[in-house]
C-alpha cells in the first residue's frame, strides 16, 4: 500500500520535474525572441586577450551603428580553449556567424566544408581593391576563396639590444648569418658567467625550419599539398641546431624543453636568452614584460641574400557554411578588414592591416611597440618574400610532431638521421 | 501501517514505488544526458569521425592502430599506470595522516583545516601551473631547497624523466579533498567506542586498527576507489603545466591529454573515443578487483 | 580513568571525555600547534608565492624567484578589479557565484534522494543500475561532449548556464551519490527499524532519520560542489557564448593568451580575488564538519 506521506512527496517530486521540463522547453522558445522585428543578429568568434577583446566590441559597435538591423554578438577566448570550441561547435553545426580559422587548419576547415566560398561576395559586399593580391591568397584554397586574414604579422628576430651591447657583440641587422651566431654565442656567454644564451634554440619549431627552407629556395608544402624539401634538408637544419647548441649560442637542452610559445615560458622573457624568434606582434607583450629598452627587431639569420620574412596571415576569417546570413556576415567581414574607422580602433591588434589604404593612413600615428613594428616593415618591405602556400589537412598534428623529433634528439634519445627519417615519414603522410 | 507482531528477524522492508521516487532525477539524468552520449562515443570509436562530416564505420582499425602501431599510446599509459600508483596513495596517507591530526577538539581547528585545504583551492589554474613551473627549474626554490640537504637533481620540470613527478607532487599537494572527507568519516565514529577502547587499556595503535580503521573503512574505501578513477583520468595539472604538449618528450603526456589531443587538435575523435573506451575498460576492471576485496576489508555499520 | 595524552591525541578523543593533567596537555597542545605550522609552511610556500606575485610588476614576475616582490604594487590589483575587457569583475563574480550556487543545491537535494535509494532501499535491478552509475564517472569527459553538445543544442540550452546548472539537480554527479551513499550505509540500521516500528514510511525514514545522520555528507557535498564549479573552466568555455555570462576562471584565462600581449600581474591578482570566495565558503561551512553523528538519538 502507498503510505499517504508517499504520495505527498510522490506529487511533490512529480512537481519538481515538471518545472523542470517547463524550463526547458521555455528555454527552447526564447532562442527565438533573439531577432526582434526584423532585426538580424550575427554571431563572430575569435581568440585574444582582454586588449583585443575590448577593441573588437568597439568596432562591432561602431559597425551596428552604421548598420541598423544587425546586431552582432561577439564572443572570444584564449587560442588554446578557442580550437576545441571551434570544434564542438562545427560538430553540432553551431558554428558563429564568422570566425577565425587557425592558419595551421586553413585547408582543413575549408576542404571539410566548414567554411563558406566566398567568390560571389567578392566585389560585392567583400572589396577587395586595396587589397594585395598575395595576402588575397592567404583565405584561398584549391583555388576558391574561403575567408581572409584579419591582419597579417612578420615573424621576427626580437632581441634584447641591452644585453648584445653590453656582451660587445654587433646587433643583427639584415646581414647576419647562422654562423655569425657562434662568435655572438660566445661573446655574450661570456659577458652573463655563461648563463644567457644567444637566442632561445629555435631548432624545434616548424616556423624556423620552414624560414630557413625558403632562404634556399626551397619550400615546406607546395601549393598542391606536394613536399618541397628533403629528409636530407631535415637533417642540415638538424646539424646547424647541434653546433649552435653545443657551442653554447642556443639554450641548452632542459631549458629549452621549458620554453614554448607562450610569454611565461619565454627565454627572452625570462632572460636566460638574449633574443629568440617570434612574431613581431609580440613585441609589445615583451615590451611589457622586460622594459621597451630591452627590446628590438631584426631580420632572422639567413646564410643567403633571402631574408624569407613575409607577411604571413595570422588568422584566416571564414563564414560558416550553413549560416543564415551569409550576405550581411559577408558585409561585417568587408567592415572589418576595410573599413578606416575600424581599422583606427583596431590598430594592429590582429597585425597590420590588409587594406593598403588603411595601414598607410594608420602609419604616422603608431605608437611605442606598434611603430616598432611598422619601422622594421617599412625598413626590410622590399626583401620580404611572399608567403608560403597552406599547410594541407592533417598537417595540424605537424608541428607538435616536429617539436617531439627535436627534443629527442637534444636530449640524446634519437640520433639525427633516426629522427629526421621518422619526422620525414610523417611529413609524406600528409601529402595526398 | 499494520504491522504484524514485532518482528522477531530483522526486517529489509521493500519500498519497490518509493524507490523509483527518490532515484527520479537520476533517471532523467541518465536518460537524457548520460546514456545517450556514452552509446555514441561507443560507436563512435567504431568510425572515422573528425568532427566535420559524417562518421564512416571502420571498425576496429582505431583499436588495431591503438594496440598495435601507436607508440605514443603505450608512452600515454605508461605515464599514466606511473602516476596511479605512485601519487594515490601517497595522497590517501597524506590525507589520512594530517586529517587524524586534525580530528580533535582545539580552538583554532577552524584555521587548520582551511589552511590545509587551501592548495586544493586553487585547482587546476593556470595561476598555479605557472608557481609549479616557477619553483621546479632548474635553481628554482625546490631545486635550491634540496641542494641544501646535497641532493642535486638539477632542473625538474625540464627533465624528462623528472618531469612526471613534478606533476605527482602537485597533486599530493592537493590532498585537500580526501582530507575532508576523512574528516567527516572521522566525526561518524561514536565517542564512546573511544572510551570503550581507553577503559580497555588498548594503546594508540590498537585503537587506531581497531576502532578508527574498522569504522572509517567505508570512507577510506570511498576514498581509494575515487581518487584512484580520478587519477587514471588526471588532465588539468599535467595540461596547465605543460602547456597542453605534455613534454618534455611525452613524459608528462597523461592518457586524457592524448585523448584530448587526439580529439581536438588531429581531429580524431573516432580515435579519441576508442581510446576513452579502453580506458573505461581498465578503470572498471580495476575498480571491480577494489570492490570485491572490499569485503574482506571494508565494514558497514549499517549493514549488519 | 585518566586517558594518556598520547593517546589522546592519537585516536582523536571528542570533546568533553578526556580528564588530562594540565601540564601534560599544554606540551602537547604546543607540539601538535608546531607541528602544523611546520607542515602549513612547507604546503603553503606556493600559495604565497602566488600572493607575492600579485604584487609584483609585470617585468618583475619572470625574473624574481622569491614569493617576496622587490617592488610591491597594487597594480595589478587595480587592472584586475576592472575586469577583463568588457566584463567587469563583479559581473564574473556574480555569473560564477549563480552557476556554483545552484550546482550546489542541485547537487545536494538530487544526489542525497539517489543515494539513499541505493543505500537503503531494495529494488529491482539495484546493483545493475549501481554498476552503470559508476561507470558514468570512467569515462572522459571530452568523448561525450560532444554529443551532449549536441543534445543541448538541440534543447536550445546553448549560451545559457542550463547545460551547466541543469544536470546538478539531475543528480548527474555520480561522485556526490556514491560519497552519501557510503555515510549512510554507516548509519546502523537499528534506526531505520525503529522508525518501521513507529509506523515511518521511507520518505519520513529519509527526512527524520538519515538526512540529519548523514549530515557530515552533506556538508561535504556543498563544499565540494561549490568549490569544484567555481574552479571549473572546460565545460563553461564550450557552453557559455556571450562574455556577459563568463565566468571568473574564463576571464582571467584571458589575461594570458599567446596570440597577444600577456598581462600576468593582473592574472595573478585575479587569481588571488577569485580564491578568496571559496576560502570564505569553505572557512564558514568547513565548521558544520565538527558536529557529528549525533548517537544520542540511539539512547533512550
Amino acid at each position: 500500500m502507498i503510505h499517504s506521506t508517499s504520495r505527498r512527496a510522490l506529487r511533490a517530486v512529480g512537481a519538481a520535474t515538471t518545472v523542470a521540463l517547463a524550463v526547458t522547453l521555455a528555454s527552447c522558445s526564447s532562442d527565438s525572441s533573439g531577432s526582434d522585428g526584423g532585426d538580424i543578429e550575427l554571431t563572430f568568434q575569435w581568440w585574444g586577450n582582454d586588449e583585443r577583446a575590448a577593441v573588437t566590441e568597439e568596432a562591432i559597435d561602431l559597425f551596428e551603428e552604421k548598420n541598423p538591423g544587425i546586431t552582432v554578438s561577439g564572443s572570444f577566448s584564449t587560442i588554446e580553449s578557442y580550437i576545441p570550441k571551434l570544434a564542438t561547435q562545427i560538430a553540432s553545426n553551431s558554428a558563429p556567424d564568422l570566425f577565425l580559422i587557425p592558419m595551421e587548419s586553413v585547408k582543413e576547415y575549408a576542404e571539410k566544408g566548414a567554411a563558406l566560398d566566398l567568390t560571389e561576395y567578392i566585389g560585392e559586399e567583400i572589396s577587395v581593391d586595396e587589397i594585395s593580391e598575395a595576402t588575397q591568397q592567404i583565405g584561398v584554397v584549391g583555388g576558391t576563396t574561403y575567408g581572409f586574414t584579419l591582419g597579417t604579422a612578420t615573424s621576427a628576430w626580437l632581441y634584447n639590444p641591452t644585453v648584445w651591447e653590453e656582451a660587445g657583440a654587433e646587433a643583427p641587422a639584415g646581414d647576419f648569418a647562422w654562423e655569425d651566431l657562434l662568435d655572438a654565442g660566445e661573446k655574450i656567454r661570456a659577458s652573463t658567467d655563461g648563463e644567457v644564451a644567444a637566442i632561445s634554440d629555435p631548432g624545434g619549431y616548424i616556423a624556423w625550419f620552414a624560414t630557413w627552407l625558403n632562404q634556399q629556395g626551397k619550400i615546406g608544402w607546395t601549393e598542391d599539398g606536394q613536399l618541397g624539401f628533403e629528409a636530407s634538408d631535415l637533417e642540415a637544419w638538424f646539424e646547424l641546431m647541434e653546433r649552435l647548441r653545443e657551442s653554447g649560442a642556443t639554450t641548452d637542452a632542459e631549458t629549452t624543453t621549458t620554453i614554448d610559445q607562450s610569454m611565461q615560458n619565454s627565454g627572452l622573457a625570462r632572460g636566460v636568452s638574449a633574443g629568440e624568434f617570434a612574431a613581431a606582434s609580440l613585441t609589445g607583450a615583451y615590451a611589457d614584460t622586460i622594459g621597451a629598452e630591452n627590446v628590438a627587431l631584426a631580420p632572422l639569420p639567413s646564410d643567403t641574400d633571402v631574408l624569407a620574412i613575409s607577411m604571413a596571415g595570422t588568422n584566416v576569417a571564414a563564414i560558416a557554411a550553413n549560416s543564415e546570413h551569409p550576405e550581411e556576415t559577408a558585409t561585417f567581414l568587408d567592415f572589418l578588414i576595410n573599413d578606416p574607422e575600424a581599422a583606427e580602433i583596431l590598430k594592429l591588434t590582429r597585425g597590420i592591416p590588409i587594406n593598403q589604404a588603411n595601414y598607410e593612413a594608420l602609419m604616422p600615428s603608431l605608437e611605442g611597440a606598434d611603430k616598432a613594428v611598422g619601422d622594421f616593415v617599412t625598413t626590410y618591405q622590399e626583401r620580404f618574400s611572399e608567403p608560403d602556400p597552406l599547410a594541407p589537412p592533417g598537417a595540424t598534428t605537424i608541428p607538435a610532431d616536429f617539436t617531439l623529433a627535436y627534443e629527442s634528439i637534444i636530449f640524446g634519445q634519437s640520433s639525427i638521421e633516426d629522427a629526421s627519417a621518422s619526422l620525414y615519414e610523417k611529413f609524406e603522410a600528409t601529402v595526398q | 501501517m499494520s504491522a504484524a507482531a514485532p518482528p522477531i528477524r530483522r526486517v529489509r522492508p521493500r519500498y519497490q514505488n518509493a524507490a523509483w521516487v527518490f532515484l527520479s532525477p537520476w533517471i532523467m539524468g541518465a536518460a537524457l544526458l548520460t546514456i545517450g552520449p556514452m552509446i555514441a562515443s561507443l560507436v563512435l570509436s567504431f568510425t572515422d569521425y573528425d568532427l566535420f562530416g559524417t562518421p564512416n564505420f571502420v571498425g576496429i582499425d582505431n583499436y588495431r592502430r591503438m594496440f598495435v602501431e601507436d607508440q605514443r599510446f603505450w608512452g600515454a599509459v605508461r605515464v599514466t599506470l606511473n602516476y596511479v600508483i605512485v601519487a594515490v596513495p601517497l595522497k590517501l596517507a597524506l590525507a589520512l595522516g594530517v586529517a587524524l591530526l586534525l580530528n580533535r577538539p582545539r580552538k583554532a581547528q577552524g584555521f587548520y583545516r582551511s589552511a590545509f585545504y587551501a592548495p586544493s583551492l586553487l585547482g587546476g589554474s593556470v595561476a598555479v601551473a605557472l608557481v609549479w613551473r616557477t619553483l621546479f627549474t632548474r635553481d628554482g626554490t625546490v631545486d635550491n631547497t634540496l641542494s641544501l640537504f646535497g641532493v642535486e637533481l638539477g632542473g625538474w620540470i625540464s627533465n624528462p624523466s623528472m618531469a612526471l613527478y613534478v606533476l605527482v607532487t602537485l597533486a599530493i599537494w592537493q590532498f585537500g579533498a580526501p582530507m575532508v572527507i576523512f574528516l567527516a568519516g572521522l566525526k561518524q565514529v561514536p565517542g564512546e567506542l573511544y572510551d570503550a577502547a581507553s577503559v580497555d587499556g588498548a594503546g594508540r595503535w590498537r585503537t587506531f586498527w581497531s576502532v578508527t580503521w574498522p569504522l572509517l573503512s567505508p570512507v577510506i574505501f570511498f576514498n581509494l576507489v575515487l581518487e584512484m578513477i580520478g587519477a587514471f583520468q588526471a588532465f588539468t595539472g599535467a595540461y596547465v603545466v605543460s602547456g597542453g604538449r605534455g613534454g618534455p618528450i611525452d613524459s608528462t603526456l597523461f592518457y586524457t591529454l592524448y585523448l584530448y589531443d587526439r580529439a581536438f587538435t588531429a581531429f580524431e575523435m573516432g580515435y579519441a573515443s576508442a581510446m576513452a573506451w579502453f580506458l573505461l575498460v581498465v578503470i572498471g576492471v580495476v575498480t571491480l578487483l577494489i570492490f570485491r576485496s572490499s569485503q574482506s576489508w571494508v565494514h558497514y555499520a549499517g549493514d549488519e | 580513568m585518566t586517558v594518556s595524552t598520547e593517546t589522546a591525541l592519537a585516536i582523536g578523543i571528542p570533546p568533553g571525555r578526556p580528564r588530562r593533567r594540565p601540564a601534560q596537555k599544554t606540551v602537547g597542545s604546543v607540539v601538535w600547534h608546531v607541528v602544523c605550522i611546520v607542515l602549513l609552511a612547507g604546503l603553503l610556500y606556493p600559495v604565497f608565492w602566488l600572493l607575492g606575485s600579485s604584487f609584483k610588476p609585470g617585468t618583475e614576475i619572470l625574473a624574481n624567484a622569491s614569493p617576496i616582490p622587490w617592488e610591491w604594487t597594487f597594480d595589478n590589483y587595480a587592472v584586475a578589479m576592472q575586469g577583463v575587457g568588457p566584463l567587469s569583475l563583479w559581473q564574473l563574480f556574480a555569473n560564477s557565484m549563480s552557476i556554483s550556487i545552484l550546482t550546489v543545491v542541485g547537487n545536494v537535494f538530487s544526489c542525497a534522494l539517489a543515494a539513499f535509494a541505493f543505500a537503503r532501499l531494495k529494488f529491482r535491478g539495484r546493483g545493475f543500475l549501481f554498476g552503470f552509475m559508476i561507470m558514468t564517472i570512467m569515462l572522459p569527459m571530452h568523448v561525450v561532449l560532444i554529443p551532449q553538445f549536441i543534445i543541448f543544442n538541440n534543447l536550445g540550452m546553448i549560451g545559457t548556464i542550463l547545460p551547466l546548472v541543469l544536470p546538478k539537480f539531475l543528480a548527474t554527479e555520480a561522485f556526490f551519490v556514491f560519497l552519501m551513499m557510503q555515510f549512510i550505509r554507516g548509519i546502523p540500521r537499528e534506526l531505520d527499524e525503529a522508525a518501521l516500528i513507529d509506523g515511518a514510511g521511507p520518505f519520513r525514514t529519509f527526512g527524520s532519520i538519515i538526512l540529519p545522520l548523514m549530515r557530515p555528507s552533506l556538508v561535504t557535498t556543498t563544499i565540494f560542489s561549490f568549490i569544484w564549479s567555481w574552479d571549473d573552466f572546460f565545460p563553461q568555455l564550450i557552453y557559455l557564448q556571450d562574455p556577459s555570462t563568463y565566468t571568473l576562471q574564463l576571464g582571467l584565462r584571458l589575461f594570458v593568451d599567446q596570440t597577444s600581449a600577456s598581462s600576468f600581474g593582473p592574472m595573478f591578482a585575479m587569481s588571488v580575488l577569485a580564491i578568496l570566495p571559496v576560502v570564505i565558503f569553505f572557512a564558514v561551512f568547513q565548521r558544520y564538519l565538527v558536529d557529528g553523528m549525533a548517537t544520542s538519538g540511539l539512547k533512550g
